[in-house]
């Protein structure tokens, strides 16, 4: 080309060049005309501009450097006397760069040359990416055991993949030489940075050290180690991130001369002894690394071989970090010391323990960070800290007393038990009930009874379903019909309580000649007589017994009954029967039949039946949809959970992922509190009953203890392993950390939202419709404690509350973390349980009034579990479930109140203690008083 | 090595750039010697691979031979120019002496740009590239001097544009289509009759 026609076509090039792609062919025809010539020319040149992209774009004095450094050794120009030949000279490269290997690999560069053999960077002709190639020494592929395990470790370690571990893709073959493909890591070694620059500012040294702890962390969970950790081997890439190579490689080496002349330097004492390696030899050179990167020195520094190995076997301990740098972190020296003990069992036991013992070390992030499920341990050491500001503690406390408060003064308008004239106390009922027994004839004396107190569902249905009037409830206070009434039972034989059922008002059944069973409204009026008449008639005496006994005792007026022909069954044998209808004293509106039955004189059967009362049939069980579904959702929940938890419990028991000493605690805190409610509040008696009492007994405390240890075992390492966070108050306290400011702030602010959603879901939303106009609903009548009275009765419910508060804390935890394993969102796995909460709650309330209630309950439970984590959701929980186990009064003088006041006591101790240690110390009033 | 004082290094280039060509015949020895010096002493210390900047490399062999203070931008500019003749020269020499020796069987390494597929990293090619050079230099000699102080002595843009008193817009401009060119006569040759010969 003439340099003029050159010119030219540079031009045209030039102005094509200026203009948009798509314009460049209409500028072209416009320009060269009828010259194809020039056209041609000035298109080629387009096209070799867009190839031209990367062309000399490198560094020309890394060639220069390069040919500098190593000359050719005919070199005929006069600078002979320049670098000495080294057996190092590239000239001795296997491949030269625009080799292709194997069809797919071409050789790009010599990227170094390690102990093991050459690096090659190549392109991946296949898939167009970069990659390193590391050459095996003759030595090695010669060796066919080597060659196997070689081949060994690589199927391993390619199947580690983290984003601080330097990928390894294959191994393959090129007339006879084995390398391994490699990802191509842009970027510098920590080498050659700390050649540079010598040590590393702190916080870049700690963030290194961390990623190099998970980077490991990855390598050793795989069961694979590094072996030859060290500087030269670790990359920092282009974004600085840290990536370890070469993991694996260097149990390969054969002649154990070779691999002793690498890095020595690096190596832990049992690897100079030439004996077994473990990852606790990895963690050694760790923290020769983390010494070097610390300090910018050697943490052995020796000129020659011999020195060093002398050094290393002596017991000559490394100068202390902080001789160098005075002002690090007493954290890091120790972390180091930690790694470099001689005795590898004195070494921390996993590189993520070496991150946690960072400073500001989270295990939990490392552990994560590592894709690994941290130690229960790990979860209870987490550098999480729960205390609480002096004033948000108080407050919460504060409003903790504020809530209790409200609870009790609400009581007198929801409770069924604060509207029932429950003046009487069970003793003194119990008193007047074995008199009146007496009083019928049975004078025989009793071995054995029992009382308690029970509640007339059937009433206060029937009043809810036929009395419109606003103060429907208030008749409640005469006592008679009686909405509680209370229970006796005598016999003359202990009760057969083998069942482990304990003794109730139907159990064990009445067929014992001699049993009798009353029941007298709360104020002591007979509503019921039982009695279970002799086998074998004696035959004597069958005169009309004295009827105007029973109504006497009953407070009715037998002259203002009319006698009617009877129609209830009564449920013995009887010589004699009648009836009469009439109304109470109190409440002539209600109408009432009263049955009676005597066998030869005694009376056997008294009953008053009021229009509620009708027999039930067999077959309406299970008759309402509501009850049905619930009761059916439950059962395919609870079987669900049962297998699939065995399952799991097996799987992680193989695996060695469950918390076995975690599962174990809870286990054996269940076992004691079961126990110590069956040796409280069972009924005891001395026959062989009271063995098999003990039977059934252990049956059940067994199966709960079980249960709960199988559910453990089968969920909480999924807990862990996504969300450690919301656990770690739950595992101090497990572990023993009761004094952990965390506990006490969990336990805190759990109290609080257990009355918050005592307020909301009981009396919210019992009272919210009634004061915007509906009828009063039926009165909270909940009461199980009043099968149980006294200090029994106490027993029950404070373990009962702390099981119920246990169980559905774990339910709730492990559903949440179901559903979002199918949702694979949190949020929406909050969202999701929160909704099945909410129906459920409303479901139980029988208004559609109640369901914002339900709802917003619902969202505080979830809402605490979300954010707070289990600790908080149990110890909610706990105090959610005050309003079922104990008579909440504010009626402190009542004979009921103990009970709520020993919870009350409890409870406050529990918040006092949450208070006290959230506070971690702090004192409440930090000096003066603000000046005026 | 001729000792030779900071002023004397100032005076030459003082002198070159009012157009005397001996005074670049002097400098020329110093400067070779010390970019060597320097690029040797760098590679024994990192290990292969490792890059070296190509306007760290310049700075120092500059300091070194001018001293630390008291020296004009137009100095320093000009020492640049020289640093870039005088790695082309190095390069050259070097690649001259590898492709002569692969002739006698031994293999080379000229890693000339690790991104090109095309354009080898043979010594030949290299030898291509300056032929290339030459050849644009002769047709458009702002073209050639603006590849010789981007790639020979790694300056920027910027910096180029400064050093030839150009806009910087002209240097990225002509930076473009003088790769084309070169990549063009490397891979088809300049089998033309104005093509220089190698050794011309």
């Amino acid at each position: 080309m003439k340099p003029d026609r050159w010119r030219k076509v540079d031009e045209l090039f030039e102005a094509a060049l200026e203009r948009k792609p798509q314009e460049r062919a209409a500028f072209l025809d416009q320009v060269c005309g009828s010259d194809r010539d020039l056209r041609r020319e000035v298109e080629k040149m387009l096209q070799f501009d867009k190839q031209a992209e990367d062309f000399i774009q490198t560094d020309v004095f890394d060639v220069a450097a390069r040919l500098i450094s190593y000359p050719p050794r005919p070199v005929d120009t006069p600078r002979k006397r320049l670098a000495p030949v080294t057996s190092d000279s590239i000239d001795d490269a296997r491949f030269i760069p625009g080799d292709v290997l194997a069809d797919r690999y071409r050789i790009v560069g010599l990227l170094g040359r390690g102990g093991m053999g050459e690096v090659y960077r190549a392109d991946d002709l296949k898939l167009k990416q970069s990659v390193a190639l590391k050459f095996l020494p003759q030595s090695l592929t010669a060796n066919a055991a080597a060659l196997a395990r070689f081949y060994r470790e690589v199927s391993v370690a390619r199947q580690i993949s983290h984003r601080h571990v330097c990928r390894v893709y294959d191994i393959a073959e090129y007339e006879g030489q084995h390398f391994i493909s490699m990802e191509f890591v842009r970027g510098e070694e920590l080498s050659s940075l700390l050649k540079r620059i010598g040590r590393l500012p702190q916080d870049k040294a700690v963030d290194v050290a961390r990623q190099l702890c998970a980077g490991l962390a990855a390598v050793h969970e795989r069961g694979v180690l590094h072996r030859d950790l060290k500087p030269a081997n670790i990359m920092l890439d282009e974004h600085g991130e840290v990536r370890i190579t070469d993991f694996g490689i260097a149990s390969l080496e054969v002649d154990q001369r070779e691999a002793m002349s690498g890095t020595p330097a690096y190596m832990s004492p049992e690897q100079l002894e030439g004996q077994e390696l473990t990852a606790k030899s990895d963690i050694f050179s760790l923290g020769l690394v983390l010494y070097e990167i610390f300090t910018g020195k050697k943490a052995f520094e020796a000129s020659t071989l011999a020195e060093l190995l002398n050094l290393r076997r002596s017991d000559t301990t490394p100068t202390s970090p902080s001789q160098y740098v005075p002002e690090l972190d007493p954290l890091v020296e120790r972390v180091i010391f930690r790694c470099l003990e001689k005795d590898p069992a004195k070494r921390p036991a996993s590189a993520l323990q070496v991150a946690a013992a960072l400073p500001g070390g989270d295990p939990l992030a490392a552990a994560l960070a590592a894709g690994e499920t941290p130690s229960p341990e790990m979860v209870a050491a987490a550098p999480k800290q729960g205390g609480l500001k002096p004033a948000v503690a108080v407050s919460l406390l504060a409003s903790v007393v504020v809530l209790l408060a409200i609870i009790a003064f609400l009581s007198r308008s929801t409770m069924l038990y604060r509207k029932v004239p429950l003046n009487k106390s069970p003793e003194v009922l119990r008193d007047r009930a074995s008199e009146l027994v007496k009083k019928f004839g049975y004078v025989a004396p009793a071995s054995d009874s029992a009382y308690g107190m029970g509640l007339d569902r059937e009433y206060l249905n029937y009043v809810h379903e036929n009395d419109p009037s606003p103060s429907r409830w208030n008749k409640l206070s005469s006592g008679q019909p009686a909405a509680i009434y209370f229970w006796y039972r005598q016999s003359l034989r202990p009760f057969d309580v083998s069942s482990g059922a304990g003794v109730s008002e139907h159990t064990p059944a009445r067929d014992i000649p001699g049993m009798t069973t009353l029941t007298l409204d709360t104020l002591g009026r007979l509503r019921s007589f039982y009695a279970v008449p002799p086998p074998k008639s004696s035959g004597a005496d069958s005169a009309t017994p004295d009827w105007s006994l029973l109504f006497s005792e009953s407070g009715l007026d037998q002259a203002k009954f009319q006698p009617v022909t009877p129609i209830w069954t009564p449920p013995h044998e009887s010589t004699a029967r009648a009836a009469w209808e009439g109304t109470y004293p109190d409440q002539p509106e209600i109408k009432i039949h009263v049955e009676a039955a005597a066998f030869e004189g005694k009376p056997v059967y008294f009953e008053i039946f009021e229009a509620w009362d009708q027999p039930r049939d067999p077959q309406a069980y299970l008759s309402r949809f509501r009850e049905r579904a619930l009761i059916i959702v439950l059962l395919a929940v609870f079987i669900t959970v049962m297998l699939g938890s065995a399952l799991l419990a097996v799987r992680n028991l193989k695996l060695g992922r469950g918390d076995r000493k975690g599962a174990f605690r809870l286990a054996a805190f269940v076992f004691a509190i079961f126990f110590l409610r069956w040796l409280f509040t069972s009924h005891h008696v001395f026959t062989i009953y009271e063995a098999l009492n003990f039977i059934s007994s252990i049956q059940n405390v067994l199966f709960w203890a079980f249960f709960l240890w199988v559910v453990y075992m089968a969920f909480e390492p999924f807990v862990r392993r996504r969300w450690p966070h919301r656990i770690i108050s739950w595992s101090r306290l497990l572990a023993g950390g009761f004094r952990d400011p965390l506990v006490g702030r969990d336990i805190l602010i759990g109290a609080l939202f257990g009355l918050g959603a005592i307020v909301c879901n009981l009396y919210l939303a019992n009272l919210v419709p009634q004061w915007l106009g509906q009828l009063p609903r039926i009165p909270w009548f909940d009461f199980p404690a009043t099968q149980l009275l006294g200090i029994r009765s106490f027993a029950h419910a404070v373990i009962q509350q702390t099981f119920a508060a246990l169980l559905q804390g774990f339910i709730l935890l492990f559903s949440l973390l179901l559903i979002y394993i199918i949702l694979r969102r949190e949020l929406v796995a909050a969202f999701a349980l929160w909704l099945i909460m909410a129906v459920t709650l409303s479901l139980t309330h029988e208004t559609a009034a109640a369901v914002p209630f339900a709802s917003v309950t619902a969202f505080l439970v979830i809402w605490l579990l979300y954010r707070y984590g289990l600790l908080a959701l149990i110890s909610a929980l706990f105090f959610l479930h005050l309003m079922i186990f104990y008579p909440i009064t504010s009626d402190l003088s009542a004979w009921y109140a103990g009970d709520f006041v020993l919870g009350l006591i409890i409870s406050l101790a529990l918040v006092g203690f949450g208070f006290y240690t959230s506070l971690a110390g702090q004192p409440l009033f930090r000096g003066a008083l603000p000046d005026d | 090595m001729p000792a030779i004082s900071p002023q004397e290094v100032t005076q030459l280039l003082a002198d070159w750039s009012k157009g005397d060509r001996s005074a670049l015949d002097k400098l020329f020895p110093l400067v070779d010697a010390e970019l060597r010096r320097i690029a040797r002493r760098q590679m024994s210390q990192e290990r292969p691979g490792h890059t070296l900047q190509a306007t760290a490399l310049v700075n120092e062999a500059y300091l070194k031979l001018a001293g630390q203070e008291g020296f004009e931008l137009q100095g320093r500019a000009h020492f640049f120019a020289v640093c870039a003749q005088v790695m082309r020269h190095i390069l050259i020499d070097h690649a001259r002496a590898h492709a002569r020796d692969k002739r006698g069987g031994g293999a080379i390494q000229v890693s000339l740009n690790e991104t090109s597929a095309i354009v080898g990293e043979k010594a030949e090619d290299f030898l291509a590239l300056d032929d290339a050079l030459r050849f644009l230099e002769r047709v458009d000699p702002q073209k050639g001097k603006i590849v010789e102080l981007r790639y020979f002595a790694g300056l920027s843009i910027e910096q180029t544009a400064e050093l030839l008193n150009i806009s910087p817009r002209t240097v990225r401009r002509e930076w473009q289509r003088s790769k084309a060119w070169l990549y063009r006569m490397i891979t088809e040759g300049t089998a033309d009759e104005t093509r220089p010969l190698a050794k011309g």
